[in-house]
């Protein structure tokens, strides 16, 4: 017998894991740190959510992780909530044309959410340091890597949560 | 482009998007000015602090138990070697001692009223860290109900860890000694050289900070000690900061930089102790 979960449901689960995934990362220090860069979970499960389940999980799993972020004392609050909110929404609006290519389109969602996060960051803070451009760079291309790694589990998690069955390609001579 | 936009103006989320967007706005505006936590932040940390404070406890617990089994003889040529340091620094106590001693008689004789700073200590538990790659904060979980206060200096017996930057009733966040908003006065202690600790993004990932605005001539040498000078008012003077491992030239090449290993390992970090009160005496 098949359970019919609501929607609001599978957004709240998503928002659990957003927590567990934050409290694991802050506190075992859950991080795999390549070359200086650290993999965060939390853009990934936006982007999942966001591609899995339309932009109102998107905003909805977005503010929560903007919140959790907010929590670690980052600065002026609300700035994060914000970002993660339109990123979600905008994650879930391309939705329909990356149905066929569920991994690739987390991937993308979620490297794109990370590399314009450090964009804006360089360009409006550390345009006032001495920090190298190239290092900068060399970071943000190491993170959207792990990024890509680690969004396909992510991915897998979520779409269970969602209630969704992975895209199976059909052979046309079947 | 007009499709993209009608389907999202006639969303049933689009309402709830906008005022999530004011709100988020009217937050960032309000703790940007106040320089406060929001409710909302507090509210959740407080949600969240058991959670990390029993993960923090078991992940401590497990690593004991861990070395207990696995590292029995790294930690016990450890202890072997802790106690040799220990009889070397009995021996050098035994002769600050005697200078201490004569400081005083010289003193006395002068008439000059002697200067003691003795600092008062909270200490509280870390429980959590950021998961920002452009910064180096820690959660801990003492707050303002404890009596800290914002800017009180966080150390441990080993040295300086940072400074508290925010705090609710029961937790509070602590910039570290690596992060690139970090900046205190320091002072060499071998040579008396003064100059200015500061957190750099390059270094943080390596654990490390730099000294800058040394003089080119300065007397500055790889192993050389470090510790906060006192000005700037919120650091107090004599904090151990770090050691010199290297010293470079700016990019200018009017001045050099020293890059500091810091005294305290901040990523295995799991108690800190924070200055309260900093009481001087005079005679």
């Amino acid at each position: 017998m098949k359970y019919n979960v609501p929607s609001a449901v599978r957004i709240a689960l998503c928002v659990v894991l957003l927590v567990i995934a934050y409290v694991l990362q802050t506190t075992l220090g859950l991080r795999i740190a390549v070359f200086g860069a650290h993999i965060d979970l939390l853009p990934l499960i936006v982007a999942a959510a966001a591609l899995q389940m339309g932009p109102a999980a998107g905003m909805v799993c977005g503010l929560a992780a903007g919140i959790l972020y907010d929590t670690t004392g980052l600065g002026a609050e609300g700035l994060y909530p914000l970002y993660y909110m339109i990123c979600g929404i905008a994650c879930g609006l391309v939705r329909g044309r990356l149905c066929r290519m569920e991994r690739r389109g987390t991937m993308l969602c979620a490297i794109g959410m990370i590399a314009l996060l450090a964009a804006l960051r360089y360009l409006f803070y550390f345009q006032f340091g001495d920090i190298s451009l190239l290092t900068f760079l060399r970071n943000v291309i190491v993170q959207a890597a792990l990024a890509a790694v680690f969004s396909v589990p992510v991915l897998a998690v979520v779409r269970r949560i969602a209630g969704r069955k992975p895209q199976i390609s059909v052979s046309p001579d079947a | 482009m007009r499709r993209i936009w009608n389907k999202v103006t006639h969303a049933r989320w689009f309402p709830a998007a906008v005022i999530a967007a004011v709100i988020c706005v009217a937050i960032a505006i309000f703790t940007g000015v106040s320089g406060q936590d929001s409710l909302l932040s507090r509210a959740v940390g407080t949600m969240l602090r058991p959670a990390q404070r029993a993960i923090t406890h078991t992940a401590v617990h497990a690593a004991d138990r861990y070395n207990k089994y696995f590292r029995y003889d790294q930690l016990v040529a450890e202890n072997e070697l802790l106690k040799k340091q220990v009889s070397d620094l009995n021996g050098r106590l035994e002769d600050a001692q005697a200078a201490v001693k004569e400081n005083q008689d010289l003193r006395a004789m002068l008439g000059v009223a002697e200067r003691n700073t003795s600092f008062v200590y909270a200490s509280a538990e870390v429980i959590g860290r950021t998961l920002d790659e452009w910064s180096s904060v820690l959660t801990i979980d003492a707050g303002s109900a404890d009596g800290l206060e914002k800017n009180d200096s966080v150390v441990t017996p080993q040295g300086m860890v940072g400074y508290i930057s925010s705090l609710s009733e029961h937790s509070a966040q602590v910039t570290t000694i690596i992060d690139s908003n970090m900046s205190a006065g320091a002072r060499m202690v071998r040579t008396g050289e003064i100059a200015v600790a500061q957190g750099d993004y390059q270094l943080m990932g390596n654990g490390k900070l730099k000294v800058r605005y040394l003089s080119r001539g300065a007397d500055v040498v790889v192993g050389d000690t470090v510790q906060t000078s006192g000005s700037g008012g919120i650091f107090p003077k004599g904090l151990a900061i770090g050691t010199v491992e290297s010293i470079q030239t700016e990019s200018d090449g009017m001045s050099n930089y020293a890059v500091i290993e810091p005294m305290v390992e901040i990523p295995s970090l799991t108690r800190v102790f924070i200055i309260t009160d900093i009481k001087a005496d005079g005679q």
